[in-house]
């Protein structure tokens, strides 16, 4: 574990991204002071933000397991804290920026979204200075970079984290093409959170209550979130107004299935994974489904 | 000429005398610490039921066909020196949340017998806070008081402590003047000193980890102590047995001082050189990866 690189490569990257939002803003007509003082203000809240609330969700996924507050705070800290608390930490600080300096803040989240996907690749890559954290199954046949990545050991384990990395930046390349939509923030943050349920499953350490995994939970929630919201909006409309999220649920308790097949039958992981993936492209293909029905229903109103 | 010819087979002769006294080789303790065990001296063989070196002996077994109603898996083992019976996390330690195969554990030491350990960083209601001390450090001073402990001594002696308030003020770290190498907390102890532990004991509920269901026929895994530097690993095979036929199989089977169960269910993994040999069905397995591992290593080095 190399935290000091870990460290360096999170704070680049973070000024990065804040650069990036002061840019998307200036060319969105915002003035440049402005802009400016978003981009720092989110520097600094969106670290304090993000580090506290992606504590905070580790300590309330697993209160009901620990007694001892004490153990929380022993140790090495950064597998003790939440990704996706992470995230909800710098959205948060970016909602609070918005306010502070007067910019709308729809407006303000939709110029964000490519530079907080941007930063939600780096988080991931860097993890490849934290040792086993972000890797998944040990890799029988071997491997190599950066589909897998060797320890001391010169076992192989597959690279969870560059895969999580890649879907990430895949998420900034759709914020930045559909950048001028209502709703880009939150489709971002959906196709963060879609791939994330994959992942999360192939990750060999992850915040687990025995075989249920917490973020991949979390991750469920907030797509059916924006399913359910999707549906809702075409709901007079459409007479399939209720696929999307009919679709979410089924895909969900699939998943269930597909956990506890991964861990106690003998069924080969690659069919799980192929069947857990194309539940995850069905949910793709809805959501894009509803949300074009839903804004064709916006623009005859 | 005579005289060189000699020399020369004097030197022969030497040297032949060197080389074989040098591959004879040496029984050394092993450190306490998480470094393996002495390269092993045969590879695995489907065949091979005994593996045996100066300094340890294992002899497994597979029965099947038993009035117990299940495929079981016994290995005996005697080791020279207890340093030999040792355990090893997935990762750097026995913090870690990671997880791997037991038997790609066992090769990375050169185990001659390795078994899945107690599960040490699983997070249900009671392993979370249990106590894990392991190769002689303290890696998480918690206790679980409704279950049972298991200490491995420096001599390799069992020493097994019911559930009960008092393990929290207990020293753990050492039993009757015995520095404790190795601490598990899953259980419960089916065998304690001698005396079988009552079926009521065992099948409460509360004496086992959340889901290990001690009434329910599963897979299990259990280590056993024989007699001084003898012990016995018993497992057996889905569908399996409960806890109480267990005991009284591992009863049957040797005249065991104490006996503590591991973790089971699909966690059950029977590893000998390098090879998991338990519940080998045809065509493709999945095989659960786990925090930690139990294994007995040669310590006899020809270097």
């Amino acid at each position: 574990m190399d935290m000091t690189s870990y460290l360096v490569m999170m704070a680049v990257s973070a000024v990065v991204c804040c650069c990036m939002t002061f840019f998307l803003l200036k060319n969105d007509g915002i003035a440049v002071k402005q802009a400016g003082l978003s981009a720092v203000l989110l520097l600094v809240l969106g670290s304090v933000l993000g580090f506290v609330c992606a504590k905070l969700l580790y300590i309330m996924l697993m209160l009901p397991f620990v007694r001892d507050l004490g153990m929380f705070f022993q140790g090495s800290q950064i597998d003790k804290l939440s990704y996706y608390g992470g995230v909800a930490g710098v959205v948060f600080a970016a909602f609070l920026v918005a306010k502070i300096t007067g910019i709308p803040v729809r407006r303000f989240l939709n110029r964000f979204a490519p530079a907080g996907a941007f930063m939600a690749a780096m988080a991931r890559f860097a993890e490849f200075y934290l040792g086993t954290l972000g890797v998944g199954d040990y890799m029988e046949e071997g491997g190599f970079f950066p589909l897998a990545v060797a320890n001391k050991w010169g076992e192989y384990y597959l690279a969870v984290f560059i895969f999580e990395g890649l879907f990430s930046l895949i998420a900034m390349v759709l914020a930045f093409l559909h950048n001028r939509e209502k709703d880009c923030f939150v489709r971002t943050l959906f196709y963060l959170c879609l791939p994330q349920i994959f992942c999360e499953s192939l990750r060999n350490i992850s915040i687990s209550w025995l075989f249920v995994r917490a973020e991949q939970l979390l991750c469920y929630l907030f797509v059916e979130a924006v399913l359910i919201a999707w549906s809702l909006r075409i709901r007079g409309t459409r007479k399939q107004w209720y696929l999307p999220f009919a679709a979410g649920l089924v895909v969900c308790a699939l998943t269930v299935g597909e956990e506890f097949a991964l861990d106690k039958s003998d069924i080969p992981h690659v069919i799980t994974y192929t069947c857990m993936v194309a539940g995850l492209v069905l949910l793709v293909v809805m959501e894009h489904w509803s949300y074009r029905q839903a804004m064709q229903v916006s623009s005859k109103e | 000429m005579k005289k060189w010819l000699a020399f020369c087979l004097m030197i022969t002769i030497l040297m032949g005398i060197y080389s074989f006294a040098a591959a004879e080789g040496t029984v050394r303790k092993l450190p306490i610490d998480l470094s393996g065990g002495a390269p092993l001296q045969k590879n695995f063989d489907a065949k091979m039921t005994v593996y045996e070196d100066p300094s340890i002996r294992v002899e497994r077994a597979k029965v099947s066909g038993s009035k117990w109603g299940c495929v079981y898996y016994t290995a005996f083992i005697t080791i020279a020196d207890a340093s030999q019976l040792r355990t090893l996390p997935a990762d750097d330690t026995f913090l870690s949340k990671m997880t791997t195969k037991a038997s790609v554990m066992a090769k990375r030491v050169n185990a001659v017998l390795a078994t899945n350990g107690d599960y040490c960083t699983a997070i249900d209601t009671k392993k979370a806070s249990s106590y894990i001390l392991r190769q002689g450090v303290v890696y998480r001073d918690s206790i679980q008081t409704g279950l049972d402990l298991l200490m491995i001594d420096e001599d390799g002696n069992f020493h097994i402590k019911q559930a009960d308030d008092a393990l929290a003020e207990m020293d753990k770290t050492m039993i009757d003047g015995k520095r404790v190498i190795n601490a598990f907390q899953f259980g419960p102890g089916l065998v304690i000193d001698g005396e079988k532990v009552p079926d009521e004991y065992i099948l409460d509920y509360s004496h086992s980890p959340d889901f290990a269901q001690p009434d329910h026929k599963a897979q299990r895994m259990c280590i056993a102590q024989i007699d001084d530097l003898h012990y016995m690993v018993l497992c057996c095979a889905f569908y399996g047995m409960d806890l109480v036929s267990l005991r009284d199989l591992a009863m049957e089977l040797a005249p065991v001082k104490n006996v503590y169960v591991l973790d089971g269910g699909e966690s059950t993994q029977f590893v000998f050189l390098g090879t998991k040999l338990n519940n080998i069905k045809e065509g493709s397995q999945n095989v659960r990866p786990v925090t930690d591992i139990i294994y007995f290593a040669s310590a006899y080095f020809t270097d």
